[in-house]
């Protein structure tokens, strides 16, 4: 349906992009996942039309759409990062301004801002001012805006930043919904790893403006299969048992959470005798250690060097 | 869609409580402020003024006439002769011009009470009068005698001022002065053959009238500053709808629009026509409020409206001018430099605060033609009474300015491909 060739876009002092390719399949998600800065925001203006690239092209169906942008606007919804709203005008008041300027007619928007607002539950609040709205509630109307010209592919960046667990589940599973029931394509970009795991057929790592992985969750999970996650739980930190653990040859990666220290290594070493010695050397009292299979928590932290949310 | 992007733009603005405030109400707060409080130094009000004149008439008028009457006829003159002088003396009386023509008239008697005294009062008595006037014994016939004998000396009131009140007094030495040097012209006029009754009214009219210069409608304070804070206040019209603009980008909704396949163009006309329509609207409300509570009025309401659209529609073309700005640099630094720098400077020079006319010059020239200043002057020409040729050079003015600000904004707004 949609790809991506050599997607690049340089700045006077930044290349954002450099190179990309990624494909979507109708009906698919596909989760496109990098650290802040990795790149991820400027692809998706890109591949909506609304920055123009340095050089490669995006084709919808087999065309370009960098002469003709219309076209992938026609089927396309955005949601962007940030709340794109008016907060002075009501949630119906919003849904019917963006619908008119999508040019749907007046009898046909009556019906889609009843559905979208059935979709997104606020159907019970439609005459309330936005401004007066949760943030999961204006994070819902920002999915809402987007549905409301019936898009086929939806590009939802980071849609759920800073709500509460309720809200996020609702979001979630509304995104799943439209794409099992609409059979709409997503591209769903997100700092949490475990909504991409639940939403995404595929997925992007994207770092310094780079894809440096891609693949179903089995595919790119398997980066990390000759390793192992050990996830250490200790009293107190300190510093000097972090150093020591990192000068260790075999650890290829060592991410903090105080008080827990997550340690990739390969699968066929034993370090568990290493741990406990520099502990007591350090005289660090250690908790408890866990031995577990990467996650993809696991691999993008081996990959960028990064948490997914540094 | 224009109109979608018009009547969301109406909406934000009804509905942001603090935007209402500085478009219309701090204006019409400061409108009856400065009207207030510079009313007398723009009117050229004369304050309320309470002057107590104690006049002490030693002189008798009917003595001093009758004298010289006779002695007129004793003259070897011809009859015809005789009866004009008489009538001369009679109709030329100093003191009863002073006493009925002046002070009894409509111009004097509520800001002068004169109370007549046998003697000079005390100067307990004398501190709770403005000031106390001596007609001294002979003066009638001291003075007929120098104007039609050419004898004695010209007469001299003595005016004994209260110097703890000195504005009723400074008037009062005003009025004397002027008068004492009228009747030493009147005293000369009759050896010259001129009629002393054409030139006595004279100075009635110099003491008793403001003459303006103009047969137009004279502009009271308010009504002034009404122009003034109105046409200050319309600029901010200008900032905020380019602040509004760039909340839309900053938020994304911008980019949502472009993805509605509405283009770039048709997105700054909808700020530029919600614009004018803000501007015009506001100036009604507070022009209307100023006729209501004020008085304010047009003496044609036609001419009023169309030079208030030609003003909304350059607010509108400075709207779109700082959006485009603000787009392209990304930041609100032209709105912040446009709201507090910009706009007090074409306030000032415009002459939202003080009439430029009363600073003449160049500086008045340029403020003519500057935007505040044109609208400043072709609503105050217009309120006049003149009819709107009269104002054609400051509507050019504000409509070439508009059209650059349009063309500048039509070359710095974003491009297709530079949205974010």
């Amino acid at each position: 349906m949609l790809e991506v060739v050599e997607l690049s876009k340089h700045y006077k002092n930044k290349k954002a992009v450099k190179g990309v390719n990624l494909y979507l399949e109708k009906g698919e998600t596909v989760g496109l996942l990098g650290p802040n800065g990795a790149g991820k925001s400027t692809t998706i203006s890109l591949i909506s039309s609304l920055v123009n690239p340095t050089s490669g092209d995006v084709r919808l169906k087999n065309e370009s759409i960098l002469r003709n942008p219309e076209k992938i606007r026609n089927i396309l919804g955005v949601v962007p990062q940030d709340i794109a709203l008016y907060m002075d005008l009501t949630a119906k008041e919003n849904l019917e301004f963006f619908g008119r300027i999508h040019r749907i007619k007046k009898k046909e928007l009556q019906r889609r801002v009843d559905e979208v607002l059935d979709i997104i539950g606020l159907q019970d609040r439609k005459k309330d001012l936005v401004k007066t709205f949760s943030g999961g509630m204006k994070r819902r109307l920002n999915i809402g805006v987007a549905l409301l010209h019936e898009p086929e592919l939806i590009i939802m960046d980071e849609p759920t930043v800073g709500i509460d667990p309720q809200s996020r589940n609702y979001i979630l599973e509304t995104v799943k919904r439209l794409n099992v029931e609409k059979n709409i394509t997503v591209l769903y970009t997100s700092h949490y790893m475990e909504e991409v795991e639940y939403l995404c057929d595929r997925i992007y790592i994207m770092d310094h403006g780079e894809v440096i992985a891609a693949g179903t969750k089995e595919e790119i999970k398997s980066i990390l299969s000759a390793e192992q996650s050990i996830a250490i739980k200790v009293e107190i930190l300190k510093g000097e048992y972090l150093q020591l653990l990192q000068a260790l040859p075999n650890v290829k990666n060592i991410s903090v959470q105080d008080p827990a220290i997550t340690l990739i290594v390969p699968k066929k070493v034993n370090i568990l005798k290493d741990l406990f010695k520099l502990a007591e050397e350090t005289k660090t009292n250690i908790i408890s250690v866990h031995i577990e299979t990467p996650t993809l928590e696991d691999v993008f932290l081996h990959l960028t060097g990064r948490q997914l949310r540094d | 869609m224009i109109t979608q992007l018009i009547k969301k733009e109406l909406l934000m603005v009804w509905r942001r409580p603090r935007e209402l405030v500085i478009l219309l109400f701090m204006p019409f707060v400061l409108i009856t402020i400065l009207g207030a409080a510079l009313g007398s130094i723009i009117d050229g009000e004369a304050p309320d003024l309470n002057i107590k004149l104690a006049v002490i008439q030693k002189d008798d008028i009917a003595h001093g006439e009758e004298k010289i009457i006779k002695k007129m006829e004793s003259l070897p003159l011809s009859p015809e002769e005789k009866t004009g002088a008489i009538e001369g003396i009679k109709s030329l009386n100093p003191i009863r011009i002073l006493l009925e023509d002046v002070f009894a008239s409509e111009e004097f008697k509520e800001s002068i009470q004169v109370t007549e005294m046998e003697s000079m009062p005390s100067d307990k008595e004398a501190l709770k009068y403005s000031g106390v006037l001596e007609i001294p014994a002979g003066f009638t016939e001291q003075f007929y005698l120098h104007a039609f004998f050419n004898e004695e000396e010209v007469p001299k009131l003595n005016l004994k001022l209260n110097e703890s009140n000195t504005l009723e007094g400074g008037v009062l030495k005003d009025i004397f002065t002027s008068f004492q040097e009228d009747i030493s012209l009147w005293s000369v006029l009759p050896s010259m053959g001129i009629d002393p009754e054409k030139l006595q009214n004279s100075f009635i009219s110099k003491v008793g009238n403001t003459e303006t210069v103009t047969k137009t409608k004279p502009i009271n304070a308010v009504s002034y500053y009404a122009i003034g804070m109105c046409v200050m206040f319309m600029f901010y019209v200008a900032g905020n709808s380019a602040s509004m603009a760039l909340e839309e980008k900053e938020s994304q909704i911008y980019g949502r629009i472009l993805l509605a396949n509405v283009p770039v163009p048709i997105f700054f006309i909808g700020i530029f026509v919600s614009t004018i329509i803000i501007t015009f609207v506001q100036m009604n409300i507070l022009f209307g409020l100023s006729a209501l509570i004020h008085g304010v009025s047009w003496p044609n309401v036609i001419d009023y409206f169309v030079v208030t659209f030609i003003l909304s529609v350059m607010v509108g073309g400075f709207a779109v001018f700082i959006s485009a700005i603000n787009y392209r640099s990304n930041s609100r630094s032209a709105t912040q430099i446009f709201s507090s720098f910009f706009i007090p400077i074409i306030a000032f020079v415009g002459g939202s605060f003080i009439p430029v006319s009363q600073i003449g010059g160049f500086f008045e020239i340029i403020s003519q033609y500057s935007p505040g200043g044109a609208g400043i002057s072709a609503y105050y020409k217009i309120m006049q009474g003149f009819p709107l040729s009269d104002v054609s050079g400051q509507l050019l003015s504000v409509a070439i300015t508009t059209v650059l600000l349009l063309l500048l904004a039509f070359l710095i707004q974003p491009r297709r491909g530079e949205a974010i």
